[in-house]
């Protein structure tokens, strides 16, 4: 209560021009402030917005590029890996082995490019914690490239023309046949054959138990080679050697094999683990794109809130400005008029602007005068009117001396006072004499 | 009151501000800041960070209830120091290693992706160790397993294995003593002179027992008649066993995982000539839903596992294991690897510097020389000192015959037919 009568007390004292300053400066100032908050506010969710949109798709292509370069890569592996025993092997590293090579390398580079705008972004957390995946990604990629690099050199040991392992056994199981057909031994060849058979049923189906029948036969093959007693300890040897060198061979190829089987595998399992990375970064971009959205709604929302309870506020300022006019001025001049009317109606109390007059700004000057003046209009008035009266009076006086002047001055009135004197006269003389 | 009075306040309040600023920044520039002199660098872990520790188990496949159960080991090792060293949380990172040296690759990159990571309990099989250890090595983290046997990944007769990598540990035994019990369990107690193996092409726990068991049954006289390999994924194994028979094998010794170890003793009833010969396998085979699926085709078959341990301590980590995850353990190195990571905890506990700020700054050389010089530390499975490859298991073996499916795999380990230790 006493600081709201400081606060009167202090804009009582200040001039009206002074208020009317003040309350149309803070009118004005409002307004630019809620223009200028409007602006801003709106500004900064485009801002704000456009940026968000803009990484996030940027991310959600990158991602997407990655994801698609890696699938582009497995594809030329399988492609080489079913087409180079058709189209030789130099032909499908060039056409697909290479090709592979360089989608990973897009890969690697998109990886890096990723992680930077990730880094100097302003993402979401989930997004910026992803940087674990991001680092495993990155060496996946490199890795795969590695094994993809070693399964070609594998496969290149396998079945390169001629230098292959595969074509190295044929060979050397024509080199075996020919040596055990010098024997002219059937049961030799036969026991070749049983053994060839199941070689190649292995190499059809990569099954190593059947390797393994071949294995076997090959042993009781080499019994019967010792036990033959057609042959010459030279020629045993070199059939021997002949059947060493297939089984050498073959197991090159079963060896060969379980690596390539080892690479494949890595491969299953590197994409096993970064393909939920991939499809968890694009989910997460996604969800950057709508939580941009969401937060642009946001700021709209907050800017819409700001305006309106800015345009409250300046509403319920008008409103205490419109208040504080009609108390401070409005009212008080109101006051004065009534009180000229007062004046001019001869009602005017001097008490009546007691309240106006204590106020130390314009309207308290001019209802100080008012009252002064009045007051002493009132006096003068006053004063007047009891000239007035008494002028009346002194007329009256002097008109009835001079109608009595006028009736006396006459020689009827003349006569008539002659005749009431002697009356008077006669009246006196009777009384005395009957006394 | 007066604007002298309000201005004066205001400027004492000012002073009085500026010179708590520079108390504070004069205080913390003069604190001495730690400076990383570690050779292969620190791993700083800011206050209230998480200290990360990485779980590389087969989690996955046919072998994975042995890495599920020795991920809790982890965990009972953890609750054991309260979740926490040095006030930080400890947070355990896991990668599923598949049991194969391909998904340790890729496990051992997906650790080696977050450098936060300290350290790596796992793995589960040698061959994933195998895959994981050049990368985990390089990137200056330490390993260590509860139930790695592969001599390569450490030494045989103190010559480094191919897969040797500084960082590797592990309290499980080396296979270089169990392939040593196992041919000396053949040739002396059983009396075999020709011994066949068979082993897993590519494996690296299967071809490193397999390889020391030919080595030492031929050291002690004995004669191996044959050596082959099968693939993981083989399901026909008459021509192998066949191959065996012609080769005139008394001994099998066949240290491989499920299924392919099922399928040789249930084949093995249908070739003929078999029946004169002895099977023996090792504890990758030794599991429950093995004797479940042999049954009685594997009655008079041996297996070589490490010796159960046997202390109070032991026995109070079984009881609040089956509280805690109701599940007997029927696993062979549950107590290793809770070894193992206790091992693990406690050296981050014990080279971790905190800085003036609460940082705590861990050296991974320090960590590493720590493990290497480790000595005497009491564990579940006895006292454990670690040598300069990473051993630091004990060699105590037990040969055990399958006499009887019904008793189940606790059973039939307790049928012990032969004791093996290379303690004096």
């Amino acid at each position: 209560m006493i600081r709201l009568r400081i606060i009167q007390h202090l804009i009582n004292r200040l001039s009206i021009t002074t208020k009317f300053l003040i309350a149309f400066g803070a009118l004005l100032g409002l307004i630019i402030i809620t223009a200028l908050t409007g602006f801003i506010a709106l500004s900064a969710v485009e801002k704000k917005a456009d940026e968000a949109i803009d990484i996030s798709n940027e991310i959600q292509r990158v991602v997407l590029e990655m994801d698609a370069g890696l699938k582009n890569a497995r594809r030329f592996e399988r492609e080489f890996f079913i087409r180079y025993p058709t189209v030789g092997f130099e032909v499908a590293r060039e056409n697909y082995a290479n090709a592979s090579y360089s989608q990973v390398d897009e890969v690697i580079a998109l990886s890096e490019t990723l992680k930077g705008l990730i880094a100097n972004s302003n993402v979401s957390v989930a997004l910026q914690e992803r940087n674990v995946d991001l680092n495993f990604f990155l060496s996946a990629a490199a890795r795969y490239k590695e094994t993809f690099n070693e399964a070609v050199g594998l496969a290149e040991q396998l079945a390169g023309k001629d230098t292959g392992a595969e074509d190295r056994l044929e060979k050397q199981a024509e080199l075996l046949l020919d040596a055990l057909e010098t024997t002219h031994d059937p049961d030799l060849v036969l026991l070749f054959r049983e053994m060839q058979s199941h070689s190649k049923d292995y190499l059809l189906t990569r099954q190593r138990p059947n390797m393994q029948l071949a294995l076997n036969t090959a042993e009781e093959l080499r019994g019967a080679i010792q036990n033959n007693e057609n042959l010459s300890e030279v020629e045993r040897s070199l059939v021997v050697s002949n059947l060493d060198s297939y089984l050498n061979i073959a197991n090159e190829i079963l060896n060969l094999d379980v690596e390539i089987h080892s690479r494949f595998a890595e491969f299953d399992i590197q994409v096993g683990a970064v393909d939920p990375i991939a499809k968890e970064l694009v989910v997460l971009a996604s969800e950057q794109v709508h939580s941009a959205r969401d937060q642009i709604a946001e700021t709209n929302r907050s800017a819409t809130i700001l305006l309106i309870v800015s345009l409250i506020l300046s509403v319920a300022l008008s409103i205490s400005v419109g208040y504080l006019f009609h108390n401070d001025i409005t009212a008080n001049v109101i006051k004065l008029t009534v009180a000229a009317a007062d004046v001019e109606a001869d009602k005017f109390e001097p008490s009546s602007l007691d309240g106006l007059v204590g106020r130390k700004d314009d309207l308290g000057q001019l209802a100080r005068v008012f009252q002064k003046m009045a007051r002493e209009v009132r006096l003068r008035e006053e004063k007047l009117k009891q000239q007035v009266t008494e002028l009346k009076i002194a007329l009256d006086e002097t008109r009835q001396k001079k109608k009595v002047a006028e009736i006396t001055d006459t020689q009827y009135f003349k006569d008539l006072q002659n005749e009431a004197d002697a009356l008077r006269n006669i009246v006196a003389d009777t009384m005395d004499k009957q006394e | 009151m007066t604007s002298k009075t309000v201005h004066s306040k205001l400027s004492l309040l000012a002073t009085m501000l500026i010179s708590f600023t520079l108390i504070i920044v004069l205080t913390s520039s003069c604190a001495p800041k730690f400076e990383c002199r570690d050779a292969i660098g620190c791993v700083d872990i800011a206050p209230g960070k998480p200290i990360k520790v990485g779980i590389m188990q087969a989690l996955s496949g046919s072998v994975s209830p042995s890495g599920t159960r020795y991920s809790r080991s982890v965990e009972m090792a953890l609750d054991a120091i309260g979740g926490t060293i040095h006030d930080h949380p400890v947070e355990l990172v896991r990668a599923d290693s598949q049991c194969s040296k391909e998904g340790g690759i890729t496990a051992g990159l997906q650790i080696v992706a977050d450098p936060q990571i300290i350290g790596v309990i796992g793995t589960t099989c040698s061959s994933e160790a195998r895959g994981a250890m050049a990368y985990l090595s390089d990137a200056g983290l330490v390993m260590i397993s509860g139930s790695n046997t592969s001599p390569s990944l450490t030494a045989a007769n103190q010559v480094k294995g191919e897969d040797f990598h500084p960082g590797y540990f592990r309290t499980a035994h080396n296979d270089a003593d169990q392939g040593l019990a196992a041919a000396t369990f053949a040739f002396q107690e059983l009396g075999k002179s020709k011994a066949a193996v068979i082993v897993v092409a590519a494996d690296s726990y299967s071809q490193g027992l397999g390889n020391v068991f030919e080595q030492a049954f031929a050291d002690l006289s004995g004669e191996m008649v044959y050596s082959g390999e099968i693939n993981k994924g083989d399901e026909d194994m008459k021509p192998i066993l066949e191959a065996i028979v012609n080769s005139g094998a008394e001994f099998l010794f066949f240290p491989v995982f499920q299924p392919e170890g099922d399928l040789i003793v249930l084949q093995s009833k249908e070739v003929s000539g078999f029946e004169n010969i002895i099977l023996m396998s090792a504890d990758s085979l030794l599991l429950g839903s093995f004797v479940e699926s042999v049954m009685d085709a594997g009655v008079g078959t041996f297996y070589i596992v490490p010796d159960k341990p046997s202390s109070e301590e032991y026995d109070a980590f079984v009881d609040a294991y089956i509280a805690k995850y109701n599940e007997e353990l029927t696993t062979n190195f549950h107590a290793h690897t809770y070894d193992a990571a206790t091992i693990l905890l406690k050296a981050i506990e014990a080279v971790a510097v905190k800085d003036s700020d609460g940082t705590l700054h861990i050296g991974r050389q320090a960590l590493r020389d720590y493990l290497y010089n480790l000595q005497g530390f009491e564990g579940l499975i006895g006292a454990i000192s670690c040598n300069e490859f990473g051993d630091c298991g004990l060699a105590k073996f037990r040969v055990v015959r399958f006499d009887d499916p019904s008793v189940g795999v606790d059973g039939i380990k307790s049928n012990i037919v032969y004791l093996y230790s290379t303690e004096k």
